[in-house]
């Protein structure tokens, strides 16, 4: 063993799971910090405005920012890929300790986005209430059936923690495989989060599959966890196995 | 008895990019504990020998060990090797202060007041992006990040292209102080041979995907001979030797040849009327890697083409 080593364990320093870790839910907590006080601003002024136009708000604005707390974040998590992976084995960290990092930041804003969500909703309903107006959603194929935080939690879960995975998906596909390849293979990739979607909403309103599946009830919970461990498992088989790409 | 740095074997490694062969049965040493030269030609394997050392990849067969184990995921050597590519794998949109804090954070060895140092030499604002640089900033800072970390194993893969002369020969004299002050094992590849010759404790030299040499510095400085004088002397005088280059001026000769002389050996030339010289590193390795004689197409003893210095 060298004596550089030996010197090395002298020193102090976060594990590197703690070190990338802290990296990579502090970038997730920064965005979260702009993307939420941003939409926070146009919900009130989207209010504002259909207040001053129609005299009343009788339909939910907060509902209209669950399409965009899925697929910022899956954005984020693209390019989690795109601006770290190579610079965090550049760094001397594994394969390994990314992808454990990225997996726990993926489930935490995931889960983080979901509970801020599922907060606002339960804010604008009491508000809403309390001067006399309704909460319908509009949005085709969007139900939310619970009523308390634990079951809206539950309900909006799957979707915005698999919007995460799903982009670390296509993130890992695009760089280890190119461009054309991760466009080709969009489909696949995005599928998981657009099933979700689909098996939890209205989607298959016009097919048999209607029926089987109860949004009220756990099966979208469990279809999210299924699809969630399948896209982490690729994900996970793809970061360990793929080569660091040079950047052109 | 603890080693100053880490080694590197590879045994039978062949790396090949669809048709695309850029290493070839390599089967290679790199002494732990010293500065290494690694030189070739362009696309001649040097980029991808430091990525499979630095596990950027995994060879398409062969075996690639540093100190003694795989690097490919390995938790122990993985923080004690660092690649710096020219490329520059840092974070492009993160302040180079901030860059400073994450790579100090990864590597255990990383010494941050040495980096600041290295910052204020090559006048490198820390409040700077990487994506905002010169092309030479950018080296520099790649630089100051490779020597920063003081790895057991540091590979500088081009790192001084776009460094103004300055910049170049500081470089140089802050690696070899430091190397001196922490030794490690440091991997060095450049087109600037004639830059780092004096940096150089082994060399490998690679061509085509095949090391074509791997010997010490200094016994390779040895082999190297000019030999000048009248054609007719400078011939008989050479016969039987390794020659990698003719230069012909007129009636006289020069013949790069490889190989020691005895002192009988040089009695002779003397007693002939020959001059003999050095041969600068970079000269051998413009002979030795001369796709004109790797073809076979400059034999020994046939003249070349060119004017002599």
């Amino acid at each position: 063993m060298s004596a550089a080593v030996t010197t090395a364990r002298a020193t102090r320093r976060p594990s590197p799971l703690a070190h990338a870790l802290s990296r990579q839910l502090g970038v997730a907590a920064y965005l979260a910090v702009w993307y939420w006080a941003i939409a926070l601003v146009v919900l009130v002024i989207a209010t504002l405005v259909v207040w001053r136009v129609n005299g009343s708000v009788d339909v939910s604005i907060v509902a209209y920012a669950r399409q965009s707390a899925i697929w910022f974040p899956f954005s984020q998590a693209i390019l989690l890929i795109a601006s770290l992976l190579r610079v965090h084995v550049a760094a001397g960290m594994t394969r390994r300790t990314f992808v454990r990092a990225s997996l726990v930041t993926a489930v935490s804003t995931g889960l983080g986005y979901t509970l801020v969500l599922s907060g606002l909703l339960l804010l604008e309903r009491a508000l809403h209430a309390a001067v006399g107006w309704d909460a319908e959603i509009l949005e085709q194929g969007f139900e939310l059936v619970g009523s308390s935080f634990p079951t809206m939690v539950g309900e909006l879960a799957p979707a915005l923690v698999l919007a995460n995975l799903c982009g670390l998906l296509v993130g890992v596909v695009y760089h280890r495989y190119g461009g054309w390849w991760g466009t080709v293979t969009l489909p696949l990739t995005v599928l998981p989060i657009v099933a979700t979607l689909a098996l939890a909403g209205e989607w298959f309103g016009s097919f048999p599959l209607d029926g089987l599946l109860d949004p009220a009830g756990d099966a979208p919970l469990l279809t999210g966890a299924v699809l969630a461990l399948v896209t982490a498992a690729v994900y996970v088989a793809l970061v360990r196995s793929t080569p660091v790409r040079t950047p052109r | 008895m603890t080693s100053p740095g880490y080694g590197v074997t590879l045994r039978g490694v062949t790396q090949r990019f669809g048709d695309t062969v850029a290493l070839d049965d390599v089967d290679l040493e790199i002494r732990p504990g010293t500065i290494t030269g690694l030189l070739g030609r362009n696309g001649s394997g040097k980029t991808t020998l430091g990525s499979l050392v630095a596990a950027f990849r995994r060879p398409t067969s062969g075996e690639v060990l540093v100190d003694g184990e795989e690097p490919w995921e390995n938790e122990r050597t993985a923080p004690g090797v660092c690649l710096v590519r020219e490329s520059g794998d840092v974070l492009d949109e993160d302040r180079l202060r901030d860059n400073l804090d994450f790579f100090a954070g990864a590597r255990p060895t990383f010494d941050r007041a040495f980096a600041a140092e290295l910052m204020e030499l090559f006048e490198l604002d820390p409040k700077s992006k990487p994506s905002k640089l010169s092309r030479g900033k950018k080296s520099a800072f790649g630089i100051t990040v490779g020597l920063a970390s003081r790895a057991p194993l540091t590979i500088l893969d081009e790192v001084h292209l776009g460094l103004d002369a300055p910049s170049r020969y500081a470089f140089y004299d802050t690696l070899l102080a430091d190397y001196l002050a922490h030794p490690r094992t440091i991997v060095l590849s450049s087109h600037l041979i004639e830059e780092i010759e004096r940096l150089l404790e082994d060399v490998v030299v690679l061509d085509r995907g095949r090391v074509l040499l791997t010997q010490d510095a200094d016994s390779l400085r040895a082999e190297g001979v000019s030999v000048t004088g009248p054609q007719d002397a400078v011939d008989a005088f050479v016969a039987g030797r390794t020659v990698l280059g003719t230069q012909r001026l007129g009636r006289t000769t020069q013949v790069t040849v490889r190989g020691v002389l005895t002192d009988a050996d040089v009695a002779r030339a003397r007693a002939t009327g020959l001059e003999l010289g050095p041969v600068p590193l970079q000269d051998l390795f413009v002979h030795l890697t001369d796709p004109r004689r790797r073809d076979g197409v400059v034999a020994a003893k046939v003249p070349g083409e060119g004017a002599l210095p």
